[in-house]
């Protein structure tokens, strides 16, 4: 489904990751981890198709496809969605206007009406009160309110593919239950999911087939969910000396 | 400078005829013309920020427009139609007031008008205002009696035959809005090529009255426009001002509301959206002379392809106006680097207990929001548009 193959990536003149290989296939569940600065968000940006990072070696096919030549809405269409680590938020556009015209470039029949009842559905799975639909883009949301908009977001334009960069961050344990089990409702066996986390805990309520260590630009290991376990307990520290 | 001066005295002196003839009686115009000179006319516009413009227009060879034949059909009910700077009787409809053309009014409402001509030219600093008030010679005069709500907006409707050469039309409209009246209007402004459109719209609010004024204008590469609000709010009354504008070749306007009665009410809303090349001025003196009352401007602007935008906002606030709150806003939107925008905000308060403030911001559409919208399958124009809604 995505495989990512030697991938050179700088940003602002330095390189960031150096040559990282990772494939994901339908019905898997995938963790990064890895220490600050290992460039787990870089590769989120890039997957997602954020003009500041260039891509120098390397390709990412998305179902057999090269995503390097493609707009970031070209990825949204073909049924990616990377989640944000910090959504901005934007003053003036409703939520639900918002909402309407992401779903309705990628199906261009799609009615007022058929669109704010599922809506309606969605919020109800991620547990969020309907006057979210009328309040700005994430403005004045709090850090839980801004990770569950990202999930409501993912699950209306249902994605094949998704990247969940670092949601767990800023959760108190009930908003994570709640993702988690927004996130779990959504997966299947056609789609695949690569989770961004520093921590184990996430990886509790959603269980990743496959662990992989990011550090300095490249994966070090690859694992069960066992070896989450093992970096709660060993930190990432002797990965550095390798 | 000096030929340009000439050639607008040649356009005043040119209808010096009809000074004589036409409907506004002399006495009334002349004084807006020895103002216009008094002015040295468009010296100091001319040394603002639409300087090039302005010369532009003022290398022209002007006329002013005159009386041409009439359309027969009545634009829509409850409209005000003028037809190049005229207004036109027969065109209107607005059966809840009483609609006269100047002379007429003049003849009914001569005390009122005299005194009201008087303290306008007193205190009018503008020079299109000025120019306006010496050739406007098809003008409206509109009394709404007290206690009367019309809830139908009404139009101002203008209209423009063609022409050869460069035409300088002067529509001028004066509203008298009785005690505890409520109106609507919407002012539908054009200008095109070969057309200066100076327009002016003197509104006098009793106590209680209440009236929304919407202009909107779509905007013009080739033409030039300017545009003078005169306000006068007595107590307790609420005039609430939006436009929404995308510019000319060279656009001013000039808003001066003056509080005159207690707890009167004062809204000035601007959205502008300025494409390729055009420009737009804005001056506002919202002044307040009776104790607590209320002032709000607030105007946004989006601007791109070179265009040009000012606006210098000033609050008034005499040793009379204890109390009085009022703000002032301004946000510039620019797309790229070559939109210009310039915001002068300027409070003078002369008594204590007031609530005044004002700001300004200059910014660019967020990457990070564009990128955040187009991630979820926005086209970038999509985004843009949606950005820019929410400015």
């Amino acid at each position: 489904m995505l495989e990512i193959q030697d991938i050179h990536v700088v940003h602002e003149g330095r390189e960031i990751l150096s040559g990282l290989n990772l494939t994901v296939r339908k019905g898997e569940i995938h963790a990064l981890m890895g220490p600050n600065g290992a460039g787990k968000s870089t590769l989120a940006k890039v997957i997602a198709g954020h003009p500041d990072y260039e891509v120098t070696e390397g390709e990412i096919l998305f179902q057999g496809l090269s995503l390097l030549d493609k707009e970031a809405e070209e990825r949204a269409h073909l049924g990616l969605f990377v989640s944000f680590q910090y959504p901005p938020e934007i003053s003036g556009v409703s939520n639900s206007q918002f909402l309407f015209h992401a779903m309705k470039a990628k199906e261009p029949t799609l009615t007022r009406e058929v669109f704010e009842q599922l809506l309606t559905e969605k919020m109800a799975l991620v547990e969020m009160r309907t006057e979210f639909k009328e309040r700005s883009v994430n403005e004045g949301f709090s850090g839980g309110e801004k990770k569950r908009n990202e999930i409501l977001q993912m699950a209306l334009l249902n994605p094949t593919f998704a990247l969940l960069d670092e949601t767990d961050s800023g959760l108190d344990i009930d908003a994570l239950r709640i993702v988690a089990a927004g996130v779990n409702h959504l997966m299947s066996q056609e789609k695949g999911l690569l989770l961004i986390t520093h921590y184990q805990r996430l990886l509790e309520y959603i269980q990743p087939h496959f662990v992989h260590v990011l550090v300095g630009g490249k994966i070090r290991e690859t694992g069960d969910a066992s070896l989450a376990k093992q970096l709660e307990r060993s930190g990432y520290e002797h990965y550095a000396t390798l | 400078m000096h030929r340009l001066q000439n050639n607008w005295k040649d356009l005043v002196m040119n209808t010096t005829l009809p000074f004589k003839t036409l409907y506004q009686p002399d006495s009334l115009r002349e004084p807006f013309w020895h103002l216009f000179e008094k002015m040295e006319g468009f010296k100091k516009l001319s040394q603002g920020y639409l300087g090039n413009r302005l010369g532009l227009l003022l290398s022209q060879k002007i006329v002013a427009s005159t009386q041409k034949v009439q359309e027969r059909r009545q634009v829509r009910e409850r409209s005000l139609v003028f037809v190049d700077g005229f207004s036109v009787k027969e065109l209107s409809s607005f059966p809840e007031a009483i609609v006269l053309p100047f002379p007429e009014a003049y003849h009914t409402y001569a005390s009122f008008i005299e005194s009201r001509i008087q303290r306008v030219i007193a205190h009018e600093k503008s020079a299109p205002a000025a120019l306006n008030g010496a050739l406007a010679t098809g003008a409206a005069f509109v009394y709404l009696p007290p206690h009367t709500v019309v809830k139908e907006r009404i139009e101002i409707v203008q209209l423009y035959s063609g022409r050869e050469s460069f035409v300088l039309a002067s529509p001028r409209l004066q509203m008298v809005i009785g005690k505890h009246s409520q109106l609507k209007v919407v002012m539908r402004q054009s200008t095109e090529k070969l057309l200066c459109c100076n327009q002016l719209l003197d509104l006098h609010l009793e106590e209680g009255a209440k009236v929304e004024y919407v202009t909107l204008f779509s905007g013009s590469e080739e033409g030039f426009l300017f545009d003078t609000v005169r306000a006068t709010l007595k107590g307790h009354s609420s005039l609430s001002c939006y436009l929404l504008s995308r510019g000319a070749k060279a656009s001013v306007r000039d808003y001066h509301m003056e509080l005159v009665g207690e707890g009167a009410e004062a809204k000035l809303k601007v959205a502008l959206h300025l494409p390729e090349k055009r420009q737009e001025q804005i001056d506002v003196l919202m002044e307040h002379r009776a104790p607590h009352c209320t002032s709000d401007q607030h105007i946004k602007q989006v601007g791109y392809g070179g265009s040009r935008h000012s606006f210098s906002g000033t609050i008034y606030v005499h040793k009379t106006a204890k109390g009085t709150t009022s703000y002032q806003k301004h946000g510039a939107l620019l797309l790229d680097p070559t939109a210009f925008s310039a915001a002068r905000p300027n409070l003078e308060i002369f008594t204590d207990e007031v609530k005044a403030s004002h700001g300004a911001t200059v910014g660019q559409l967020s990457k990070e929001a564009l990128f955040y919208l187009i991630s979820r399958g926005l086209s970038k124009e999509r985004a843009q548009e949606l950005l820019i809604e929410a400015h």
